[in-house]
């Protein structure tokens, strides 16, 4: 019984520290796509102008 | 300008969150009430903590839009209200975990504090809605500032009911007695608080670092691609500070 209990207070406290980390991580995912993006926006915007400097 | 600094305060970030995952598990003593299922206060309370707080400091930032006419300071205080929602799910989601572990429950409707703070949340799930339906830009920062200013003197009042109204069941954690917490649980507390301030300003400074980076490449784009009957470039390619670059409809 004893153990049965920590094992549920193990688990629970697994789920809540996991959960927060999967919220962080989530977070952290989408700001990073959104650097992805700007970084290559960014690329297409420089070979833009060094073509327009060619012309 | 939100990316300078970011690096340190990211390493800093981390190296609190190292150290007080090692005060919690192998420093902080086991609940002699509850057992190791109260490890969830040192996450769910500083989490509930700096949301609040974050609440606050968009209504200050606000203000301060109202005041200055600085379209950076809404998008400082949208990114907070963003940010605190975020650990607002956070907050329910861990705090539906331990009830359910210690009171056998998911959720308990009569206790104050679980109530008022969905209550708080749920307020704030109106907030990007009411923002996003405004299409001008202006109108736009300026009513989401009033919505975060009313909202964020809600929050300190909520509070204070909270504490005057009789909780049997929730624990109180900051009072002038302390709490009743021993000396090793409480420094574990503080740590974990400062850990979580710390992570809310690394992310907020981050978002914010990255919606200066779009502006600032969406105001360049619009100099640089052809538009119809002008050449490619037709102003000086220098970027403006991201509160110069009007929005698209938010923003995002």
């Amino acid at each position: 019984m004893g153990t049965q209990v920590l094992a549920s207070a193990e688990l629970h406290v697994a789920a809540a520290y996991l959960l927060f980390v999967a919220l962080v991580g989530v977070y952290l995912a989408i700001i990073r796509l959104r650097f992805t993006r700007a970084t290559n926006q960014a690329e297409v915007l420089t070979r833009l102008v060094r073509e327009d400097d060619e012309r | 300008m939100h990316a300078k600094g970011l690096r340190g305060l990211a390493a800093t970030t981390l190296g609190a969150g190292a150290l007080v995952t090692g005060l919690i598990f192998f420093y902080a003593p086991t609940d002699a009430d509850q057992g190791f299922v109260q490890k969830i206060f040192y996450l769910h309370v500083p989490m509930a903590i700096v949301a609040l707080c974050g609440f606050v400091a968009a209504a200050v930032m606000a203000v301060m839009h109202l005041r200055s006419g600085d379209r950076l300071w809404d998008v400082r205080s949208y990114v907070a209200i963003h940010l605190s929602i975020i650990l607002g799910v956070g907050v329910l989601a861990t705090g539906s975990i331990w009830a359910k572990a210690s009171w056998g429950h998911w959720w308990v409707w009569d206790e104050p504090t679980l109530v008022s703070f969905l209550i708080v949340f749920l307020l704030y799930c109106t907030y990007q809605p009411l923002r996003f339906s405004i299409e001008d830009p202006d109108r736009q920062a300026r009513y989401a500032s009033v919505f975060a200013i009313t909202a964020g003197t809600f929050v300190p009042l909520n509070f204070i009911a909270v504490r005057m109204a009789e909780a049997y069941t929730h624990p109180r954690v900051l009072s002038t007695t302390g709490g009743h917490m021993p000396g090793e649980m409480r420094l574990t507390f503080i740590v974990a608080l400062i850990a979580m301030a710390l992570l809310f300003t690394t992310l907020w400074r981050l978002e914010l670092a990255a919606k200066g980076a779009a502006a600032r490449l969406r105001h360049l784009r619009r100099q640089v691609e052809p538009t119809p009957g002008a050449g490619r470039r037709s102003g000086p390619a220098q970027a403006p500070p991201v509160a110069a670059v009007p929005a698209r409809s938010s923003p995002r």
